[in-house]
C-alpha cells in the first residue's frame, strides 16, 4: 500500500474512506435511494479524478471534459444492439478505446493551444457536441436515449455481480474508483508522470531535455478522456439512460470546482472534493430553496480557508514537506 | 583533410520581433573539442544558443549536427540527436526532487550510448547523493548547477552546452563547478561554454569565439586568444 500511497495523509484517507464506503451501504440497505445516491457520487468521483489529473498534474485546464463523460454513455447505446444483453467487459473495452480514439483527434486540435485559449476551445468543442445531441431527433434530443437491455457481467462464464442490484453496482463502482486511484498513482509515480510534472512546470525546458511535449500532453489527454468516458458509461448503466446534460459545460464546471475544493492534483482530493460538494448539495437543497446561494458562500469560504484544497489542508496538518 | 564537424552553424540571422539580434553568426565545433562563446551581456550569446537549439527560429542560416541538417527539426528532436543544454538560471523544475530530476532525464544517447548513468552522476556529484529527496529548488545555487549538469549528462550527449554555468555563484562554488566541467571535458564530451571568465576559459577550451552586437568578431584557438588578449578583454569589458 505504501508503494502506491507514499504520503501519510493519503494512507489515512485510504484506510478511512474505503472501509467506511464499504460499510455505509449496509446501514442504508433498506433505502435504495441512498445507495443510488452514493453510487452516483462514486461514479462522478471517477470523472472528477480524471479531470484532476489533467488540470492538477498536467496543467491542462479544460471546460470540455464533460463531452467524454456524455460520450461514454452515448457510445454504449449507439454501438450495443438494442434488444440484446451484450458483455459488460467487452463493451467497457470498446467504449474506452472509442473514447480514446475521439480524444486523440480532439486532442490534436485542442493541445495546439494552452491557458485561456485551451479553455475556450475545449468549451467550444464540448458545446458543439452538446447541441448536436440536443438537436438530433435520432439521438433523442433533450430527453436523450434509454438503455433497454443492461449488459451481462459474466466473465469466463462466471457472473460476479448483477447490474440490476443497486448494492452490487455500488460495490463495483467503488472498486472501479479504487482501481482508478491506483491507476493514476501508477501513472504519476512513473517516469511518464515525472516528465508530465516537468511539462506542467516548464514545457520549453522539458523540450530542451529532448521530450516531445505535445505527445506527452496528448497521451495524458487521451488517458483522462477514456476514464471520463468510463465514468459516463457507468452513469448510463446506473440510471438506464443518457441525455445531453451529461456533456453540458455545467458538468465540467462542477467537476472543476470539486477538484479545486479537494486539492487540485492530489488525486485522492478529487474524491474528497466530490464527496464534500455532493454532501453539501444534498444537505442544503433540503434546507432552503435558495440553497445555491448558501452553497456558493460555503465554497467561497472553503476556497479561502483551504488554499491548497481539503487535501492540502490535511497534508499541512499531518505532515510537513522536507 | 579536416574531420566532419560535430556542429556547424552558418550565417545565423535571428530576430526578436523586428529587432535584428544575430547578424550571420558562424560557429564550428569538432568532435571532442571545447568551444567558448564569450561576449558582454546583450551581445547575442544566449540568442545564438536558442537559435541553434530551435528554441528561437532563426530567419536564415543553417545548423548541421554530425553532418545532418537539423535546422528544420523541432527542439526535442535536435536534443535527441545528441545535444544537451544546461540553461542559464539552472532550469530546475519546482515540483521534482533531485532523484526525480535525474530519473526523468536519463536516457541512452545516440547508438544506445550509455556512458553516463545514475550511479556515475552521483559519484561525480556526491553532494547530490546526500540531497536526493530534496526538491531541486531547495538546493543551493552550486548544487542546482551540479544537478543541471548531471541531468544533462544523463542524456548521454555528444555535445554539452552550458549557458553561464557559474553566473551568480560564490567564488569557491565557481571553482568547484569549473572543476566539474573540466572533469566532463576530460571524459571526451564536446562542450560549448558560454561565459565571461576569460582566465578559466582559455585553459579549459580549445577554441574561442567572441560576439559583439550579434556578430563574430573573433574566432581562434587559445594561442590566438593569448595573442589578442588586450583587444578581447576590451570587447568583454563594460
Amino acid at each position: 500500500m505504501t508503494y502506491f500511497f507514499g504520503k501519510k495523509t493519503e494512507q489515512l484517507f485510504i484506510w478511512l474512506f474505503f472501509p467506511l464506503a464499504l460499510l455505509l451501504p449496509l446501514f442504508l440497505e433498506q433505502n435504495e435511494f441512498y445507495v443510488n445516491k452514493l453510487t452516483s457520487v462514486v461514479i462522478f468521483a471517477i470523472f472528477v479524478m480524471s479531470l484532476d489529473y489533467l488540470v492538477g498534474r498536467c496543467g491542462m485546464i479544460t471546460l470540455g471534459h464533460s463531452m467524454f463523460y456524455g460520450l461514454g454513455g452515448y457510445l454504449f447505446i449507439l454501438i450495443a444492439p438494442e434488444f440484446e444483453a451484450v458483455n459488460f467487459w467487452v463493451y467497457t473495452f470498446y467504449i474506452c478505446v472509442l473514447a480514446a480514439a475521439i480524444a486523440l483527434v480532439v486532442g490534436v486540435i485542442v493541445l495546439r493551444t494552452s491557458g485561456v485559449y485551451m479553455i475556450m476551445i475545449t468549451l467550444a468543442i464540448a458545446q458543439m457536441c452538446f447541441y448536436f445531441f440536443s438537436d438530433s431527433v435520432e439521438f433523442g434530443g433533450n430527453d436523450g436515449l434509454f438503455i433497454l437491455m443492461k449488459p451481462d457481467t459474466s466473465l469466463f462464464g462466471l457472473a460476479f455481480f448483477n447490474l440490476d442490484d443497486p448494492l452490487h453496482f455500488y460495490y463495483f463502482c467503488l472498486l472501479s474508483l479504487f482501481n482508478c486511484l491506483v491507476f493514476w498513482k501508477l501513472v504519476t509515480g512513473s517516469r511518464f508522470g515525472r516528465i508530465m510534472e516537468a511539462v506542467k512546470d516548464n514545457p520549453q525546458r522539458t523540450t530542451a531535455l529532448g521530450y516531445n511535449v505535445f505527445l506527452f500532453r496528448l497521451l495524458s489527454y487521451v488517458m483522462a478522456s477514456a476514464l471520463a468516458a468510463y465514468a459516463g458509461y457507468l452513469f448510463a448503466l446506473q440510471y438506464g439512460f443518457v441525455n445531453p446534460s451529461m456533456m453540458s459545460w455545467q458538468t465540467s464546471g462542477s467537476a472543476l470546482v470539486m477538484s479545486i475544493l479537494g486539492g487540485m492534483g492530489s488525486l485522492y482530493g478529487a474524491i474528497l472534493g466530490t464527496v464534500v460538494y455532493e454532501g453539501l448539495h444534498y444537505s442544503l437543497e433540503h434546507l432552503t430553496e435558495h440553497w445555491l446561494l448558501l452553497m456558493g458562500c460555503l465554497i467561497i469560504a472553503m476556497v479561502m480557508l483551504f488554499k491548497a484544497g481539503i487535501a492540502g489542508f490535511l497534508e499541512n496538518l499531518l505532515e510537513r514537506r522536507k | 583533410m579536416q574531420a566532419q564537424p560535430l556542429l556547424a552553424v552558418r550565417g545565423l540571422h535571428s530576430f526578436y520581433g523586428e529587432s535584428h539580434v544575430l547578424h550571420g553568426v558562424d560557429l564550428t565545433i569538432q568532435p571532442g573539442q571545447a568551444l567558448s562563446l564569450m561576449g558582454r551581456n546583450g551581445m547575442g550569446k544566449t540568442t545564438t544558443l536558442k537559435s541553434l537549439l530551435g528554441l528561437l527560429q532563426p530567419r536564415s542560416g543553417s545548423v548541421e549536427f554530425l553532418g545532418r541538417d537539423v535546422g528544420k527539426l523541432p527542439t526535442w528532436k535536435r536534443m535527441r540527436e545528441g545535444i544537451a543544454y544546461v540553461p542559464e538560471g539552472r532550469g530546475m523544475f519546482h515540483n521534482l526532487t533531485v532523484k526525480e530530476h535525474l530519473q526523468m532525464a536519463a536516457r541512452p544517447g545516440i547508438g544506445g550510448k550509455l556512458e553516463w548513468d545514475y550511479d556515475r552522476v552521483l559519484a561525480t556529484f556526491p553532494r547530490l547523493a546526500e540531497r536526493l529527496t530534496n526538491l531541486g529548488t531547495q538546493l543551493s545555487g552550486g548544487e542546482q548547477q551540479m544537478l543541471a549538469i548531471g541531468r544533462a549528462l544523463l542524456t548521454n550527449p555528444e555535445l554539452l552546452i552550458l549557458d553561464e554555468a557559474t553566473e551568480g555563484l560564490a567564488p569557491l562554488i565557481r571553482k568547484e563547478i569549473w572543476e566539474v566541467i573540466a572533469h566532463v571535458r576530460a571524459s571526451g564530451i564536446s562542450t560549448l561554454i558560454v561565459d565571461k571568465n576569460i582566465e578559466v576559459l582559455k585553459n579549459l577550451c580549445d577554441r574561442h569565439v567572441v560576439l559583439v552586437k550579434g556578430q563574430v568578431v573573433f574566432d581562434g584557438d587559445t594561442q590566438d586568444l593569448q595573442d589578442n588578449l588586450s583587444q578581447i578583454e576590451c570587447w568583454l569589458s563594460v
